[in-house]
C-alpha cells in the first residue's frame, strides 16, 4: 500500500492528476455532460501515458465532476448531473438568500471530506464491504429504491399528496420505452424514437433547467438578478468550522454514500438522496431543510462524493463496476489488457494502491481548484437574468443534445420543462418528478426480477424475508411515520395558529 | 384579478387526464406493466382524493385557495409564452439553419426582447454577450468534447 503512496506522490502523476481535476471542474459544471460523458471523452488521451497516470487522471475527472455538479444546481437550481439533484434542494435557496459562496464553499469542502472517506474505504476496507454488497439482490434493491423515494416526504411542499403524485409521475416517465420484462414497448403513442425510452440526464435538465428559465422570465420584471453578490471575506473558514462542527452528520452521510457506492447499479444519485433523507430524519428541527439549510447541502455532497471512489470497490475486487463512470475505467483497463477484478489486485497491486491514493489526492485538489473558483463563480448570480435565462436555455439544449445527440431528447427535454412550469404553481414540484425519473430505472427492475424470482417460491418469501430485507423496510416505515407525524404537529400548529383557515 | 379555479381541483383535473392518458395506453401482462399501471392508479387516486378535499372545503365554507391571474400576471405570461415561441421556433430552424446560427439568433432575439430598458448600451450586450457565448461554446463542445451538434441543411458553410 504505502508503495502505492509513493507512486501516486510522483510529481508526474500529481500533474495529470490536475488535469483530469480540472476537466472534471468544466465537465461537472456544464448540464448535460456528465462524468462518464467525461471519462469517455478523456480516455484515449490516457493512452499516452503510463497506466497508473492514466487512471489518476480519469479519477481526477470522476471525483471532481461529483463536486462541480453542485455549482450549476446551487447557483441556478439546476443540477450539472443527477447526482447534484439533492444538492440544488437546499443550495439554491441558499443563493436566493445570498449565501450562494458558502454553499459552494460547503460543497467544495463536502465533497473533498466525502471523497477522503470513500477512498480510505477503498484502500482499507474494500474486501468486508465486498461481503455485504454481494448479500444484495433484486428484493433488497427494491426496497432501497421505495426507502429513497421516501424522501418525498421532504420535497413535497406544502401537500404530501400532491408531492407523491408529482413521484408518480417521474415513474411513469421513466418508464416510457421498452420494458425491462419482455421488451414490450409502453406508453410510445407510435412515436419510434421512444422506444429508447426517455434519456435520463435530458428528463432531469427538463425537469429542473427549463423550469427555471421560465421562471427567471417571469420574475425579470421584479428583480435583475438571481441575488446580489456580496463579497464575504472569511466565509472560507467559517463555512469548514460548520461542516467540521457536525461529526456525527458527516459519517452518517459518508458511510450511505460508500456503502451505496460499492453497490452497482445504485448511484450517486441514490447516495445523495439516501443521505439527503436520512439528514432530514435525524435532524431536531426538519422545517429548516428544503429552505436553505447548509446540511442539506452537505448531506448530499458528502454522500455522492464519497461514493466515487467507493464505486471503484467492486470494480478491483469483483471486476464488477460499481457506477457508470467505473465501468468507463474498466473499459480504459481492458484496453490496455488489464483485468479488473482479485487477479490485478494480485498481479498488480501497486497500480490498485496507487490508484486508490491518487483518489484520496483528488479529493483534496478539488477542495484547493474548487475554493480557488468559488469567488468567481458565485457572480454568475448577479448576471442580469435577461442575458443569463436565454444563455442557461441554451446550455440545456446542448447539455440534453450531447448525450445521444439525438434532437428528440431536446423536443423531449423542451416539452416536460414546460410541462413542469405550468403544474408547479398547483402544488406538484419538480423535485418528486426528478425523484421518480431517476428512481424508476431502479426499482422497476428489481421489482420485475423479484416478481419472477417469486415465481418459485412465494412473493412473502422474496420480499419479505432476510435480514436486510427487514431493516429496509424498518426505516422505510420509519421515515414515513416521522414525516406524517411532523406534517400532523405542523398543521395542529397551524391550526392553533389560525383557527378561520385551517384545512 | 381574474379568478380561474381552485388550486386542489386544478390539480385534480391535470392529474386526472395524466392518469387517464397512462391508464388508455397501458397493457394488462403484469411482469411489463405492473410498475407503469401502480403509478396511473396512484395518479388517479390522488385526482380522487384531491376532488374531495374540494368538494369538503366548499361544503364546509373553509377559505378557497383560487387561482387567480392580475394584469400583471398577463404580462409575465406573455413574456413566458414569448419566450417558449422562440425557443420552440430555435428548436425546429436547428436544422435548417445550423446549430449555431439559430443558436445565435435565439439567444440574440431573446435577450433583446427580455431588456425592459432599450439603450444603446443593453441592446449592444444583448448581441455581444450571446456572441461571446456562442464563442465559448463552439470552442469548449466542438473541439474539445467532440459533440456532433445539427449542421445546417438550408444553406452550406453555417453548420
Amino acid at each position: 500500500m504505502l508503495e502505492g503512496l509513493m507512486v501516486a506522490l510522483q510529481p508526474s502523476f500529481i500533474f495529470w492528476l490536475t488535469v483530469g481535476v480540472m476537466m472534471g471542474m468544466v465537465v461537472g459544471t456544464l448540464p448535460g455532460l456528465t462524468a462518464t460523458m467525461g471519462t469517455a471523452l478523456l480516455v484515449p488521451f490516457t493512452f499516452a501515458l503510463p497506466t497508473g497516470a492514466g487512471l489518476a487522471m480519469l479519477g481526477g475527472l470522476y471525483v471532481c465532476a461529483m463536486f462541480s455538479d453542485a455549482i450549476p444546481a446551487v447557483l441556478v437550481n439546476t443540477p450539472g448531473t443527477p447526482s447534484a439533484m439533492a444538492t440544488a434542494f437546499d443550495g439554491h435557496p441558499m443563493t436566493l438568500q445570498g449565501r450562494g459562496q458558502e454553499a459552494i464553499v460547503a460543497a467544495c469542502f463536502s465533497s473533498a471530506l466525502g471523497t477522503l472517506f470513500g477512498a480510505a474505504c477503498y484502500l482499507l476496507l474494500a474486501w468486508p464491504m465486498m461481503t455485504i454488497a454481494l448479500k444484495f439482490g433484486p428484493p433488497e434493491f427494491f426496497w432501497l429504491g421505495v426507502f429513497a423515494l421516501t424522501i418525498i416526504g421532504s420535497l413535497a411542499g406544502k401537500s404530501v399528496l400532491k408531492g407523491l403524485a408529482g413521484g408518480a409521475i417521474g415513474l411513469l416517465i421513466s418508464s416510457i420505452g421498452i420494458s425491462h420484462a419482455n421488451e414490450v414497448a409502453r406508453f410510445t403513442f407510435g412515436i419510434p424514437e421512444l422506444r429508447g425510452g426517455v434519456s435520463l440526464v435530458a428528463a432531469l435538465i427538463g425537469v429542473f433547467a427549463v423550469p427555471q428559465v421560465l421562471s427567471m422570465i417571469a420574475e425579470m420584471r421584479k428583480k435583475d438578478s438571481i441575488s446580489e453578490y456580496k463579497r464575504e471575506p472569511g466565509v472560507t473558514l467559517k463555512t469548514i468550522v460548520k461542516v467540521l462542527s457536525e461529526p456525527v452528520h458527516f459519517f452518517r452521510s459518508a458511510m450511505i454514500g460508500s456503502f451505496v457506492g460499492i453497490l452497482p447499479g445504485a448511484g450517486g444519485p441514490i447516495a445523495a438522496l439516501v443521505s439527503y433523507n436520512e439528514a432530514v430524519r435525524w435532524s431536531k428541527d426538519k422545517s429548516r431543510y428544503g429552505k436553505g439549510d447548509l446540511r442539506g447541502v452537505t448531506a448530499s455532497e458528502i454522500a455522492n462524493n464519497a461514493c466515487a471512489p467507493a464505486s471503484l470497490i467492486p470494480l478491483v475486487t469483483l471486476g464488477v463496476p460499481g457506477s457508470s463512470p467505473a465501468a468507463v475505467i474498466a473499459g480504459a483497463l481492458m484496453l490496455r489488457g488489464l483485468n479488473p477484478g482479485p487477479e490485478l489486485f494480485q498481479s498488480d497491486g501497486t497500480l490498485v494502491y496507487s490508484f486508490g491514493w491518487s483518489l484520496l489526492l483528488a479529493g483534496i485538489m478539488t477542495f484547493i481548484v474548487g475554493t480557488l473558483f468559488a469567488p468567481l463563480m458565485i457572480r454568475i448570480v448577479s448576471i442580469p437574468l435577461r442575458l443569463l435565462a436565454p444563455i442557461i436555455f441554451f446550455l440545456a439544449v446542448i447539455g440534453a443534445y450531447a448525450i445521444r445527440n439525438d434532437i428528440f431528447d431536446v423536443y423531449m427535454m423542451f416539452g416536460l420543462g414546460v410541462l413542469v412550469f405550468l403544474i408547479r404553481p398547483l402544488g406538484i414540484h419538480p423535485g418528486p418528478i426528478g425523484l421518480g425519473i431517476i428512481l424508476g430505472p431502479i426499482i422497476e427492475p428489481a421489482l420485475v426480477q423479484s416478481l419472477y424470482i417469486s415465481n418459485a417460491s412465494s412473493i412473502g418469501g422474496v420480499f419479505f424475508t432476510g435480514t436486510i430485507n427487514i431493516i429496509l423496510i424498518a426505516i422505510t416505515v420509519l421515515s414515513v411515520s416521522v414525516v406524517a407525524l411532523t406534517r400532523f404537529r405542523e398543521r395542529a400548529r397551524e391550526r392553533a395558529g389560525e383557527p378561520v383557515q385551517a384545512g | 384579478m381574474q379568478k380561474l379555479m381552485d388550486r386542489d381541483f386544478l390539480a385534480a383535473l391535470v392529474l386526472f387526464i395524466i392518469g387517464s392518458i397512462a391508464l388508455a395506453n397501458a397493457g394488462t401482462d403484469l411482469m411489463n406493466w405492473a410498475f407503469p399501471l401502480m403509478a396511473a392508479y396512484f395518479i388517479m387516486f390522488a385526482a380522487a382524493v384531491l376532488v374531495v378535499k374540494a368538494v369538503f372545503a366548499a361544503v364546509a365554507e373553509r377559505a378557497p385557495d383560487i387561482i387567480s391571474i392580475s394584469a400583471e400576471d398577463r404580462v409575465v405570461w406573455l413574456d413566458v409564452f414569448t419566450f417558449i415561441m422562440i425557443a420552440l421556433g430555435y428548436l425546429l430552424a436547428m436544422y435548417g439553419l445550423g446549430f449555431w446560427l439559430s443558436s445565435f439568433l435565439m439567444l440574440s432575439l431573446t435577450s433583446i426582447y427580455l431588456t425592459q430598458d432599450k439603450t444603446r448600451r443593453s441592446m449592444g450586450l444583448a448581441i455581444v454577450v450571446p456572441l461571446a457565448t456562442c464563442v465559448v461554446a463552439y470552442v469548449l463542445f466542438l473541439h474539445v468534447f467532440y459533440v456532433p451538434v445539427p449542421k445546417a441543411t438550408w444553406w452550406a458553410g453555417f453548420g
